[in-house]
């Protein structure tokens, strides 16, 4: 009885397994910081720690162009920039991106970084 | 004559006494499990083979707190924001059988867990290990936005499966060492979804109450069930060691560890901290056990 009721729960686990990746479409509009990137850092909670006094870099919306720009952004490797690596949403991060929030900011760096 | 009978009397009497000696020599003399091989089912973050008395309810708060890398500006870690805790409840509702259920803070993952203990080590070596299964289902809670385009709710499931092994070599020291298997149903481009992992861990008991713990979880790195030509995202090792109070009623463990999950798929999986660049961190686990 036991060991039927387990090899039926570890066949349900094996039969429902699955093979999947994680994809999203690739941002097709160009990339506002105002109106794409910063709202991110408030949805997300990113500015519960990093706000005005708090951990670096302040992520509020008067100061976060200034702190992610030029230190965080890597113009050569976009995919290298601290930015888009450190919240990535395989990271330990506490608070991460969804996949299409990175895409955007890899997006927006890809497009010059620029305080649009 | 009476003599005679007399004799044949005692002679049967002699004979069945004898018999009855042979037959208490002949049966075998019970093998007992050992006792505790281990004080609790959890060791930092493995199962044991131990599992409580049968009837036993067990509620667990597990918390891990930041890595240590910032040093004093977070108090080694202690005031990080990434701190991670799992509230979990296990039942045995029959001996060697164990049924879970907990949440974590990490990607809100919900755990349903199993574990049995096919073999208990035996005091007389009858049965010189013991050994136990485990496996878990996990259902990530985050919301659909994490899981990309096309979700599904199968999207969320993870599963861990792990044979142990395990011996009590003395009354202060116990070893064991498993193997195990990790499936996530989705995960981003550049990871696997499989993972076979291996780990030894122990406990060395220093009191009637206190042990010495320590852990070592290997993820491997198995080409033939990559889906990729380099291990570029490969979880790191996971090295554990602390400090076990046992009470009739509780467990405490104060540890230090380098994974930061507090699901064995998670950590199998996700791990980035290398023990090696000083990536350790402080963490407990506070249970209460009631018998009913």
């Amino acid at each position: 009885m036991l060991f039927s009721t387990l090899i039926l729960i570890f066949a349900a686990a094996l039969t429902s397994c699955e093979y999947e990746f994680v994809e999203v479409a690739e941002p097709t509009e160009p990339m506002s910081f105002a109106a794409d990137i910063l709202p991110i850092f408030s949805q997300n909670g990113c500015v519960t720690c990093h706000k005005t006094g708090g951990t670096s870099p302040d992520l509020t919306a008067d100061k976060a162009y200034n702190a992610i720009y030029p230190a965080l952004v890597n113009l050569t490797t976009p995919e290298q920039s601290i930015i888009y690596v450190k919240p990535a949403p395989s990271s330990s991060h506490a608070v991460k991106y969804t996949p299409a929030q990175a895409s955007q900011v890899l997006a927006w760096i890809k497009e010059g970084a620029l305080n649009n | 004559m009476k003599k005679n009978l007399l004799i044949l009397s005692l002679i049967c009497v002699f004979s069945l006494a004898l018999f009855a000696q042979e037959e208490q020599a002949a049966a075998p003399e019970k093998d007992r499990p050992v006792r505790a091989p281990f004080e609790s089912g959890l060791l930092i973050d493995n199962q044991t083979t131990f599992i409580s008395g049968a009837k036993t309810l067990e509620f667990d708060i597990q918390h891990k707190f930041g890595t240590m890398d910032n040093g004093f500006s977070d108090l080694f870690g202690l005031y990080a924001p990434g701190a991670n805790i799992r509230m979990a409840l296990n039942y045995v509702p029959m001996k060697n059988l164990q049924v879970g259920y907990g949440i974590s803070k990490t990607n809100m993952y919900s755990d349903l867990s199993v574990k049995y203990t096919i073999f208990e080590q035996t005091r007389k070596n009858t049965i010189p290990v013991a050994v136990a299964v485990f496996a878990n289902m996990a259902i990530d809670g985050r919301s659909e936005d994490a899981f990309g385009d096309n979700y599904q709710f199968s999207n969320r499931m993870s599963y861990f499966s792990q044979l142990i092994i395990g011996r009590k070599f003395s009354e202060a020291i116990s070893l064991q060492a498993n193997v195990s298997f990790t499936h996530y149903n989705k995960v981003q481009p550049e990871y696997d979804h499989d993972k076979i992992s291996a780990g030894l861990n122990g406990r060395v008991k220093i009191s009637p109450q206190s042990s010495i713990l320590i852990q070592y979880d290997i993820p491997m790195k198995i080409k033939s069930i990559s889906e990729h030509t380099h291990f570029d995202n490969a979880a790191e090792h996971n090295l554990g060691f602390g400090w076990e109070i046992r009470t009739r009623t509780h467990f405490f463990q104060i540890y230090m560890g380098s994974a930061d999950g507090l699901i064995p798929q998670h950590n199998a999986m996700y791990n980035t901290n290398d023990w090696t660049d000083g990536d350790l961190m402080f963490g407990f686990t506070i249970a209460r056990l009631w018998s009913f």
